[in-house]
């Protein structure tokens, strides 16, 4: 299981809180503050918020837990994230999924166990004429298949010295 | 500065534009979200570099800029004057396309677009085919703007529409330019806008609000992305002039609602916001007008749902999005139970337009019902993928072919979706319709708000419905009965059939869940989640049957119901299959027939992919 | 005043208020529609989608659910037509797979012709939620305890206690499980017995956390189905009519035009 933290800096939150001017209505952006912070949403932090906001618990965790955006399970080090838009899906999207989920051994919206790696299907990244796509680090991988994203897996494990399982 | 009158815009107009015209040349790279997918920043660090080493930094402009629309050729750079266009550029190509073009001014014909066609490279960018056939009135300019400095915006002649609007126009008169121009929402549902305004003005309320819907939730549209990276002071100058129309002014407001999945998008229109305000075009007393007005920017957190209007407006108000039963118009109780308007992204980029040159040029181009032009995204089992801004009335085979140039590699075309999943799959016998948003609606699918994506021979139709019903199910926010417990029996139904374990009753059961889903749904998700299925149903039952029957699928692509094997007499020996195959199913020596064990194969379609002569069977 | 205007149900000319309620007309004049996320004291939500009607005008139509809509002048409504029913059947079939071992559900469905369904079950058991929100709803808008709530979205929703905790708030009053129309939500012993851990050595009443007398002390332990104090509030929102105690400390204006306990 992946070590979840418990103990959080309450002060950093208040730092998030605070910046988007403690304003209840702003609650899912802070919400996403709070998880690019941490790389998922820790307890302490949305109970924070709820205090801060005013906002009962029920409505954080609520939004907490109806927004694709928000996991509640920690992001492997490294996340990948493959897009299952329609254009992609008619391209073999599936198969690139597949392909990753087989090598790393985890279902998509999961960790692996050692926290390095990270699998997450997203609705359309909006690159559409390059589909299948799959977007690290805020980067974009076009024209993907079984073949290419395995040897892209490997490349980023040497490249950023990821422990093989 | 603030700029504090129309006399002063001008001035600055003439300024920026003699600035811009200094240069000697213009280099502009595409830096959209699908150029960046194709590596354009290695292209533009190249550009950077070479730039610099020969000192060219006073004399030649490097602009970053939107989408092109070019997608499938890209990295794009285009150089001006010339209108010089070079295609899928290496950033190897650098020194010398500086040293040739930029400095000789002469094009250097490798590089230009290929015409498989014509057989003949083009050099400029307007006459190039795909280009010719459209009229770009909003994604045009995405080439000569730098979409983080406000002054090219204002260089073209940007916030003029706004400041003729604040100071020569009434409310109530810009409200007539837009319902003369017959514009209706880009996002897919089509209304007319000047109707929703006019019922705005009506509606009571002490604060009233427009709202920019820049959720995009179709997947395989990028048309709103594509505005907002490229030139989002167009929404801005739009939102603004709205605002003034229906009374959406300080202590009203305005919101851009920005989809979760769109960092760039984000990052332009935040930016864009933020000059409009430093420059005085947002905020107190826009343009000397008196007029006051700020809008501000909320993220979405994934929830294609959030697309719906009532849901959207729970989401800026910090609420999970659901959204609740519209028998009272947003427009009169929206956003707080405040009279909202809320409008498509490209919606409001048309508004500047409108107010310059007015309803009657408008009208020029598109059709009576369905006036101006659309931005769709080409995309899927097409050769020309990429955005497409053209009149509406346009055929789907003009569209498919003419401009998409038809579905790659030989392929055999099977349908094109159209209308994201509240649309539907039309076969190539309804082709000739013409795409706006009434024609397609009768046929069964709808425009939507401009995803168009092309499917070949190795798409299987039962899989794609249910590809958009699973897609629905994750998105449904789970409130109502019919779609929560609907798509749920409709994903098992489906699968049953593509499993090749159909029941007699399946798609009878299909049929009644869908006019069950279709009456009693909550919201338009629900009620038009069932659109896939009937499409496919209508027009594609025999693929169905083949699934139900005989077990079968004749795409190959429902795994359980295929068997991966070599077509003897067409395979070379070439043992490509081998050297991609995951699981060592597929084997062969060189020169020799090659073999597929079918219990090691596990379907993974590498093999079919990489086979050149068409000898993988499935 | 509010405006009178006038609409047709089933053929019959109706007098109504304008925007008011169609749900609240029928009842007014005699006519029953069936529904299961509906209750007078709270503000309708609208998911079930038994209450289903057709309105027209003219020759458009459209079905809308009687709980909320607004009806105005000129509305011309059908509760009872074939096309009506068969939706409000299917909505009542996909609850009755949904929960098979329902007895509350069971019976609805059964007196709403309904006897089998072809939606299977979504756990192995059944279910025991139809996630008519009715708990989290009176929780919120009457009890203010904000102590359920929905979480998670599509066919994965569901009603849970903020972080999957047991939650603070809860003033172990009970009206959740007493609104329940199945065996989902109970309000049973050891949840009174959190209260006593959470207090320490106070020990405020269940009332008393209601809103009924300040101050007051559990004698029972917290036995409350054996307590006199309970009794005693029982008959008391019997008498009124209504179900549970909580709509007598914590009356709408609306509702029993605003008489308070």
């Amino acid at each position: 299981m992946v070590e979840v933290v418990t103990d959080i800096d309450l002060r950093k939150v208040d730092q998030l809180i605070e910046r988007s001017g403690a304003d209840p209505e702003a609650l899912i952006g802070m919400l996403q503050d709070i998880q690019r912070q941490w790389q998922y949403l820790p307890l302490p932090a949305l109970k924070r918020v709820s205090e801060r906001l005013g906002v009962p618990y029920n409505r954080v965790w609520a939004v907490a837990t109806f927004y694709e955006a928000f996991t509640l399970e920690p992001r492997g080090r490294v996340h990948l994230m493959v897009c299952t838009g329609t254009a992609c899906h008619v391209r073999g999207a599936q198969e690139v999924v597949r392909a990753l989920e087989d090598e790393l051994m985890i279902e998509a919206g999961h960790t692996t166990d050692d926290g390095e790696l990270s699998i997450e299907t997203a609705h359309c990244l909006g690159a559409c004429a390059m589909g299948p796509v799959v977007m690290v680090d805020g980067i974009y991988h076009g024209h993907m298949t079984r073949t290419k994203v395995l040897d892209f897996l490997s490349e980023i494990r040497e490249r950023r010295e990821v422990k093989t399982q | 500065m603030k700029v504090a009158s129309p006399t002063q815009l001008a001035r600055l107009k003439d300024e920026f534009s003699r600035r811009n015209a200094g240069f000697k040349c213009t280099v502009s790279v595409c830096g959209g979200t699908g150029c960046l997918a194709s590596g354009c920043q290695a292209v533009r660090d190249a550009l950077v570099a070479e730039l610099k080493t020969r000192e060219l930094g006073d004399s030649v402009r490097l602009l970053v800029t939107g989408c092109h629309g070019f997608c499938q050729q890209g990295p794009l750079v285009l150089i001006r004057p010339g209108d010089i266009l070079y295609c899928k550029v290496e950033p190897e190509w650098i020194p010398q396309i500086v040293a040739d073009t930029v400095i000789g001014g002469k094009p250097i014909e490798e590089f230009l677009y290929w015409d498989s066609k014509a057989k003949s490279r083009i050099e400029k960018e307007k006459d190039i085919p795909f280009y010719t056939v459209q009229n770009k009135l909003l994604l045009g300019d995405n080439s000569r703007i730098d979409p983080t400095d406000i002054r090219d915006y204002i260089a073209l002649g940007g916030y003029q529409a706004l400041s003729k609007a604040l100071h020569e126009m009434e409310p109530r008169a810009i409200i007539d330019e837009i319902a003369a121009s017959g514009l209706r929402g880009r996002g897919g549902g089509g209304f007319p806008t000047g109707k929703k305004w006019a019922s705005a003005v009506k509606a009571k309320g002490e604060r009233k609000w427009v709202i920019c819907n820049a959720d995009e939730g179709d997947p395989g549209a990028f048309m709103d992305e594509s505005i907002l990276e490229g030139n989002p002071h167009l929404v801005v100058e739009g939102m603004i002039i709205g605002a003034f129309a229906v009374g959406a002014g300080s202590p009203g407001g305005g919101f851009v609602y920005v989809r979760n999945e769109y960092p760039l998008a984000l990052a332009r229109i935040s930016e864009a916001i933020r000059q409009a305000r430093e420059w005085g075009l947002l905020g107190d007393n826009i343009l000397g007008s008196g007029f006051s007005f700020d809008i501000k920017i909320n993220r979405g957190g994934g929830a294609f749902v959030c697309g719906e209007s009532t849901a959207l407006m729970a989401s800026l108000e910090g609420k999970p999005g659901e959204p609740r039963a519209k028998y009272i118009h947003t427009v009169e109780h929206g956003y707080h139970n405040e009279p909202t308007v809320l409008n498509n992204v490209e919606t409001w980029a048309n508004v500047p337009g409108i107010v310059t040159h007015g309803a009657a040029k408008f009208r020029e181009l598109g059709t009576e019902k369905s006036p101006g032009t659309k931005i769709f995204s080409l995309v899927g089992k097409v050769t020309n993928t990429g955005l497409v801004e053209i009149p509406m009335g346009m055929t789907l085979r003009e569209l498919v072919e003419d401009v998409g140039g038809g579905v790659p590699e030989k392929k055999k075309f099977k349908a094109v979706q159209t209308g994201g999943p509240s649309g539907g799959c039309l076969p190539e016998s309804l082709m000739d319709l013409p795409v706006d948003f009434d024609a397609l609606t009768g046929a069964g699918s709808m425009m939507g708000s401009g995803g168009i994506i092309v499917m070949d021979q190795d798409t299987c139709m039962v899989d794609v419905a249910r590809y958009f019903i699973r897609f629905l199910e994750s998105e449904s926010c789970g409130k109502c009965t019919p779609c929560r417990e609907g798509l749920r029996e409709m994903d098992r139904l489906l699968t049953r059939i593509t499993d090749g374990a159909a029941e007699i009753d399946d798609l009878d059961n299909l049929e009644e869940i869908a006019h069950w889903m279709s009456g009693a749904s909550l919201c338009a998700l629900g009620t038009s989640a069932v659109n896939p299925v009937l499409s496919t149903l209508k027009y594609f039952r025999d693929e169905y049957m083949e699934h139900i029957a005989d077990a079968g699928c004749p795409a190959g692509v429902c795994r359980e119901l295929v068997r991966y094997h070599v077509i003897e007499e067409n395979c070379t020996g070439c043992a490509a299959c081998v050297k991609v195959c995951p699981t060592g199913a597929a084997s062969g020596k060189l020169k020799e027939v090659h073999h597929i064990d079918t219990v090691l194969c596990i379907k993974c379609g590498e093999c079919y992919r990489v086979c050149k002569f068409d000898a993988i069977g499935r | 005043m509010v405006d009178r205007i006038e609409i047709a149900i089933n053929g019959r000319t109706v007098k109504a208020r304008d925007r008011e309620p169609l749900i609240d007309v029928c009842e007014r004049e005699g006519l029953h529609i069936p529904t299961l996320c509906h209750h007078r004291r709270l503000e309708p939500y609208g998911v079930c989608r038994v209450c289903m009607v057709k309105v027209s005008w003219g020759d458009k139509s459209k079905y809308v659910t009687a709980c909320n809509y607004p009806v105005q002048s000129g509305d011309v409504f059908d509760t009872e037509g074939e096309d009506v029913v068969k939706l409000r059947r299917m909505s009542i079939e996909a609850l009755l797979g949904r929960c098979p071992n329902e007895p509350g559900i069971v019976e609805f469905a059964a007196n709403h012709g309904v006897t089998s369904s072809r939606f299977p079950p979504q756990k192995p058991d059944g279910d025991d939620c139809i996630l008519c929100g009715l708990c989290v709803r009176v929780c919120d808008e009457v009890v203010g305890a904000h102590a359920l709530g929905f979480m998670s979205r599509g066919p994965e929703r569901e009603v849970a206690t903020p972080f999957m905790e047991h939650p603070e708030s809860c003033i172990g009053c009970g009206v959740c499980s007493t609104l329940c129309p199945t065996t989902a939500m109970k309000m049973e012993s050891e949840k009174a017995e959190v209260l006593r851990e959470r207090h320490g050595d106070i020990r405020p009443c269940r009332y008393a956390l209601m809103g009924f007398f300040p101050g007051g002390i559990c004698a029972n332990s917290y036995r409350c189905r054996q307590c006199d104090v309970d009794q005693r509030f029982r008959e008391m929102a019997e008498l009124a009519g209504i179900e549970h105690p909580i709509f007598l400390a914590r009356p709408t204006a609306e509702a029993d035009g605003g008489e308070a306990a």
